[in-house]
């Protein structure tokens, strides 16, 4: 049921990032890291979820979906507070949200988390 | 062909006084005024203080000033310490997409009086630096290291560079010092950012290194002639989004990213300004707010400073978190709530703010706890609308001409519109709101007058005479004519 929920969530956050993407058109899509990519949500006590992002259209799906190009790994409750306005910033530096390979992909953390807090 | 190490050196080696622009001109001598400002205000901080204690005896030829003081020390050793200084309250300034006056101004500074050499030389380094910088910069961006952490990675570039070019180097050893600098970029580790005392090296150990490169060559020492865009290259090696072709683009005597400068009026980080201008805008229509009855303070920030902000999201900022010994002030130059209660309770954001009498003052951390900060999505494009030439919209862009309109955007009449809206609610239910579009010091909001008042703010906190200030402004104001710095270093001396 709250896994259920946390989707929803994010579904709601797929259209922010349509929405931002959109508004923004092809500049946001040629200087940010955000027009072609999958990015996994690892939820370490419950199930993933992959956001796929397809010249600048969101869709979510259960589970993991290749090729993975950002993975954020997390407790449920971690990522709830981030769809609910915690900074992915402060998430990350606090220690509640990890990046995969951090150096090559913090960049696209930050774009993400900037939108999903948005 | 040659390749951009050569046609980087190439652009710097030909570029003389005179083709200076009146406007770029006229920034660059702000630029001289805030950063002598900014380093007034550094000499009275404690890494400023622990700087000086370090090294002002080193020995070596003693040929530059350490600002403020009588002691010459080496060049090296001079640029290191005033630029300590200038980044100690990160309070100088920045342009598209990094921090400038800090290694620009110190370096500058050090080869210009080290050589005899005139006002105009002066100039030219300081122009020179912010070209090369932002130039570079832009092929670097977006990085997470975009604004003052990619200093360390550019900035001994553009140190060795402006070396050369005043010390009269040749075509092939301004290549190498390029070749030698570029080939050691600091990479800056956020830890040591957010929080301690080491923040204050971010430009000074990266500035040095640059005098030390071009000391090099001029002696012989070679380093690459093609560092740049090989995939094994600087570019590819230091961005997260590698655009080395935006080097070549930008590499011409008709872009000046010295016009693209914003000067900070307030110490603090970059996205502090706009909404501490909304902050002094409603405390001059109601200069009697009871910081006691706030209730509740919200900010309306773009992206890009909330995402920034939130990287001081640690603990060191809190009361008790400042008490850590690894802790200082710095951390606060990057805390948007810090900031806006203390120039509520203090009515003012200077240096002061930054003591310890003020940093552990519970009242401003109890007041910061009411301070709300939000991203707003329509000032967050705004920001990307800053980098298209009038009367083009996002949306009507293609990838392919990305670069070339933003190279068309910064040689106009470029506007830097980094926003801000802040409502304090007070429980009595009263409200008193201040928005502004551009802060104020930043291309589109920007005048002389500004920095002349920073300037006379902090001469006078370092209690320099009366007599020196306005002797420097005026110094400063007719620098092309002088035929040596001497004067202006004496004027800017205790």
């Amino acid at each position: 049921m709250v896994i259920l929920s946390l989707k929803v969530k994010f579904e709601k956050v797929a259209k922010k990032v349509s929405n931002f993407a959109g508004l923004a058109g092809p500049l946001i899509g040629s200087i940010l890291p955000l027009a072609n990519s999958n990015v996994y949500f690892d939820i370490i006590d419950g199930n993933g979820l992959t956001m796929e992002i397809r010249n600048l259209k969101v869709k979510i799906y259960d589970g993991r979906v290749e090729p993975i190009t950002l993975e954020l790994s997390g407790k449920e409750s971690a990522f709830l507070e981030l769809i609910e306005g915690r900074s992915f910033a402060s998430s990350w530096i606090n220690g509640a949200i990890k990046i995969k390979g951090v150096k090559n992909n913090l960049l696209n953390a930050l774009v993400i988390g900037m939108i999903l807090g948005m | 062909m040659a390749t951009l190490t050569e046609k980087i050196a190439k652009y710097a080696f030909d570029l003389n006084f005179n083709r200076i622009p009146e406007k770029t001109l006229k920034i660059a001598k702000m630029q001289l005024m805030n950063i002598i400002a900014t380093v007034f205000a550094g000499t009275t901080t404690k890494p400023g203080k622990i700087a000086y204690n370090a090294f002002a005896n080193s020995g070596g030829n003693l040929k530059s000033t350490i600002i403020t003081s009588k002691k010459k020390v080496s060049i090296d050793k001079a640029v290191l310490i005033n630029s300590i200084y200038a980044q100690a309250l990160d309070y100088e300034d920045y342009g598209i997409p990094m921090h400038c006056g800090c290694m620009v101004g110190p370096v500058s500074l050090a080869f210009t009086e080290a050589y005899k050499l005139s006002g105009k030389d002066l100039i030219l380094g300081m122009v020179l630096g912010n070209e090369i910088n932002c130039k570079i910069g832009l092929s670097l961006f977006p990085s997470v290291t975009t604004g003052q952490t990619m200093d360390p990675l550019v900035h001994p570039i553009s140190a060795a560079i402006i070396g050369s070019k005043l010390m009269g180097l040749d075509l092939e050893k301004m290549t190498n010092a390029i070749g030698i600098a570029a080939y050691l970029p600091q990479y800056p580790i956020l830890r040591g950012f957010f929080g301690p005392h080491s923040k204050v090296l971010t430009s000074a150990l990266p500035a040095q290194n640059g005098v030390i490169a071009c000391q090099l060559a001029a002696n012989g020492l070679t380093g690459s002639h093609n560092i740049f865009e090989p995939q094994d290259g600087f570019v590819h090696m230091m961005a997260d989004m590698p655009s080395p072709d935006r080097i070549e683009f930008t590499l011409d005597y008709d872009l000046w990213m010295t016009n693209t400068l914003s000067f900070k009026l307030y110490p603090g980080c970059a996205y502090l300004d706009a909404p501490l201008d909304c902050v002094f805008k409603i405390l001059s229509e109601h200069p009697d707010i009871d910081t006691k009855s706030i209730k509740s303070i919200n900010v309306k920030l773009p992206g890009l400073g909330t995402v920034s902000m939130d990287m001081s999201d640690r603990p060191d900022s809190t009361l008790e978190g400042l008490k850590k010994p690894d802790a200082s002030y710095v951390i606060l130059n990057f805390n948007v709530p810090y900031n806006i209660a203390a120039a509520l309770i203090d009515k003012e954001l200077t240096p002061r703010q930054f003591t310890d009498d003020r940093i552990f003052d519970p009242e401003i951390h109890n007041l910061a706890k009411k301070v709300k900060i939000k991203t707003d999505t329509g000032m967050t494009l705004k920001i990307f609308q800053s980098f298209l030439p009038e009367g083009f919209k996002l949306s009507d862009i293609s990838v392919d001409k990305v670069n070339s309109l933003m190279t068309q955007a910064l040689k106009g009449d470029f506007k830097w519109e980094f926003g801000s809206s802040v409502i304090i609610k007070m429980n009595d239910g009263t409200k008193y709101r201040a928005s502004t579009n551009i802060a104020k010091g930043c291309p589109g909001n920007l005048n002389k007058e500004q920095i002349i008042k920073k300037f006379n703010q902090e001469s006078k906190y370092i209690g320099l005479d009366k007599n020196k200030m306005d002797k420097a402004l005026n110094l400063i104001e007719q620098i092309e004519t002088l035929d040596t710095i001497d004067e202006l270093i004496k004027s800017i001396t205790l």
